[in-house]
């Protein structure tokens, strides 16, 4: 092997090597990148599993088993949240989900990551829906933050729920 | 030789390498593509669906509603509803073709205030209907856009005026309640407590406005269409409105604030033969006309009087009898069976419909043709101050035989069809047997009385 040969060699040796570590950078970084958008994914899917679960029930405790016509019936502001004995899953109004937490620890279902659920219930103004209300309306927002250990972001999903019914 | 061999693999390998390492790094921006359309778009629903939740709330609390909202920020994102409501009519408003941004699939005719134009003309919608498609009746168009970073999801709500006629039962308070062996076919409601005793079955769905109350025993009512309580529907309802809608009015031309009674008997040729007495005189001479000719809307209106009706129905037709502050006037007596000339059981396209309002009493008349005899109704019966059922002599009678029911009943209170023994079972009377018309969940006898509400025909999102 000639002087010439042994450079082209080492040359090429190191390009290898230097090609070889950029793709194992590659890999280790889609693979982050692809965890993290799963874990993402995931956390949507489960604020929407709250939202869809929360809307499901009734608006507001008096409205639980009979309608109401005046503001006045429903749930003090200050007190929403779920009545004296009512424990998750048997939640049966909306506002019971005010500060409400979560966690997928233990649960076999979600055996790739831990999330953290936490929720949020306040009486909106529907002339501005961001700002809570501090007196009693028709409309209340639920709030759902998703928070991982695995995951760089927070997914935050609100929805209004408002009382009506149509027969 | 070597060193030249050597350089071509690891260019070789190098090249592989770098192609994978590309398809490894377009795998990430797909990802996270994927992740962000996600969220953008279940962010714009949420949305949507918040502006259409207060929306209807609004519709809920005020039938004529229609100023929408316009630029609300929410959540991050923007929110814009639309409504048109033609249950007070078009005066003073404008038909448009709406056309929701980057979504033209979901155009919408709507009629909007007049002060709403100019905002829908700015967006690129424009005057008249969208081409094909109908903009009329009593009904609210909710439309909702959700606009979250530049991706807008759009939830439509068509509601429309409620009839009574819906109900396969429908009662303002109870004094008879379902118990085991009872089968309730079609939408029920009570506007009150539901108490059951042991296991009645109800096949449509249940609806109450103060809840469920379950007696006896085992206590397992089954609600085969679900059961939802906190509903409030009160039988209210103007009666004189109808009168606006009727074709032919029988009312006391001697203007002594007399009784009027009217016989109004069905013949299966699609003729009508009626008479009427006023006061103490006599009964007039029969007259027999065209059904379609002389209701040719479906309305047959009696003004402070009775209806006395039998026959065979060949047509569309609902009967009025009104108190109009006339004692002992406003009910509707069965003189023999009423049946419709086309069952809707058999004939599926059958378009004979009958609806019976009555501001008082419904009730089979107690007489040679209904007396130790099996009866048979078809119609959807309303009684707004009162109940549905045979008269007294019927329920004493020495026979037990079958009222049989095609259709619904809508009543303030119920009534008992028999006389029971000590274990509930009917032992003289007519025992009722009740079958829901489905028909009338699509389509309704004419100007049948409405709710006060509106009902959800679709829900798109």
């Amino acid at each position: 092997m000639s002087t010439g040969q042994l450079f082209i060699t080492v040359g090429a040796i190191v390009l290898l090597t230097l090609v070889i570590l950029r793709i194992n950078n590659v890999f280790f970084s889609t693979s982050s990148v692809m965890l993290d958008t799963k874990f993402g994914v995931m956390a949507v899917s489960l604020g929407s599993s709250i939202i869809e679960e929360a809307t499901s029930k009734a608006f507001d405790s008096a409205t639980d088993t009979s309608s109401v016509s005046s503001l006045s019936s429903l749930t003090d502001p200050l007190n929403l949240g779920p009545e004296s004995g009512e424990v998750y899953p048997n939640f049966n109004d909306f506002d019971d989900f005010n500060n409400f937490s979560k966690s997928t620890e233990g649960d076999s279902t979600f055996q790739s990551a831990v999330f953290n659920i936490k929720c949020k219930v306040v009486y909106v103004n529907p002339t501005n829906p961001d700002v809570p209300s501090s007196v009693k309306t028709w409309h209340k927002k639920l709030t759902v933050t998703v928070t991982s250990p695995s995951m760089s972001d927070t997914v935050k999903l609100s929805t209004i729920f408002s009382y009506w019914y149509f027969r | 030789m070597g060193g030249k061999a050597s350089l071509l693999v690891v260019l070789g390998f190098s090249m592989i390498f770098l192609v994978v390492g590309l398809n490894f790094s377009n795998l990430s921006t797909r990802a996270v593509d994927n992740y962000s359309s996600y969220y953008t778009v279940t962010k714009a629903y949420d949305i949507a669906v918040s502006g259409a939740n207060m929306a209807a709330n609004q519709i809920f609390m005020d039938k004529t509603w229609d100023a929408g909202y316009q630029n609300l920020s929410f959540d991050g994102g923007v929110l814009n509803v639309y409504v048109s409501n033609t249950i007070t009519g078009t005066a003073g408003k404008v038909l448009i073709c709406h056309t929701p941004p980057g979504n033209p699939n979901a155009k919408h005719s709507m009629w909007v205030p007049v002060s709403a134009v100019p905002s829908h003309l700015a967006h690129g919608d424009y005057l008249g209907d969208c081409s094909g498609q109908s903009s009329g009746g009593q009904t609210a168009t909710i439309i909702s856009e959700g606009t979250y970073n530049g991706v807008t999801k759009v939830v439509e709500v068509l509601l429309r005026g409620s009839s009574f006629a819906k109900f396969g039962n429908y009662y303002s308070t109870m004094s008879a309640y379902p118990a085991t062996g009872d089968t309730f076919e079609g939408p029920f409601h009570v506007n009150e407590w539901l108490t059951t005793y042991g296991s009645p079955v109800f096949w449509g769905k249940a609806t109450s406005a103060k809840g469920l109350k379950m007696m006896g025993s085992p206590k397992d009512p089954k609600f085969y269409g679900g059961y939802e309580d906190g509903v409030n529907i009160p039988l209210e309802f103007d009666t004189t409105n109808l009168r606006s809608n009727a074709d032919y009015i029988f009312y006391d031309t001697t203007r002594t604030k007399s009784l009027v009674n009217v016989r109004l008997y069905f013949n299966s040729d699609g003729t009508l033969t009626y008479s009427q007495k006023i006061g103490a005189g006599n009964w007039s001479s029969s007259k027999t006309v065209n059904l379609s000719t002389f209701a040719p809307n479906g309305v047959i209106y009696v003004q402070g009087g009775n209806i006395y009706t039998k026959g065979t129905l060949n047509g569309k037709v609902t009967i009025v009898a009104a108190k109009s502050k006339i004692t002992n006037a406003g009910n509707v007596y069965f003189e023999d069976n009423l049946v419709y000339n086309k069952d809707p059981r058999i004939y599926p396209n059958s378009t004979d419909m009958l609806g019976i309002v009555a501001e008082q009493n419904i009730r089979i008349q107690d007489n040679p043709n209904t007396r130790g005899k099996d009866i048979y109704t078809q119609a959807s019966m309303y009684a707004q101050n009162g109940t549905i059922g045979p008269e007294d002599g019927l329920i004493n009678q020495n026979f037990l035989g079958q009222w049989n029911i095609l259709g619904g009943l809508i009543a303030s209170n119920t009534r008992a069809t028999a006389q029971y023994d000590y274990k509930g079972n009917p032992i003289r009377g007519l025992k009722f047997v009740h079958r829901y018309d489905n028909r009338f969940l699509t389509s309704v006898p004419p100007s049948f009385p409405n709710t006060k509400s509106y009902e959800v025909v679709s829900w798109l999102e």
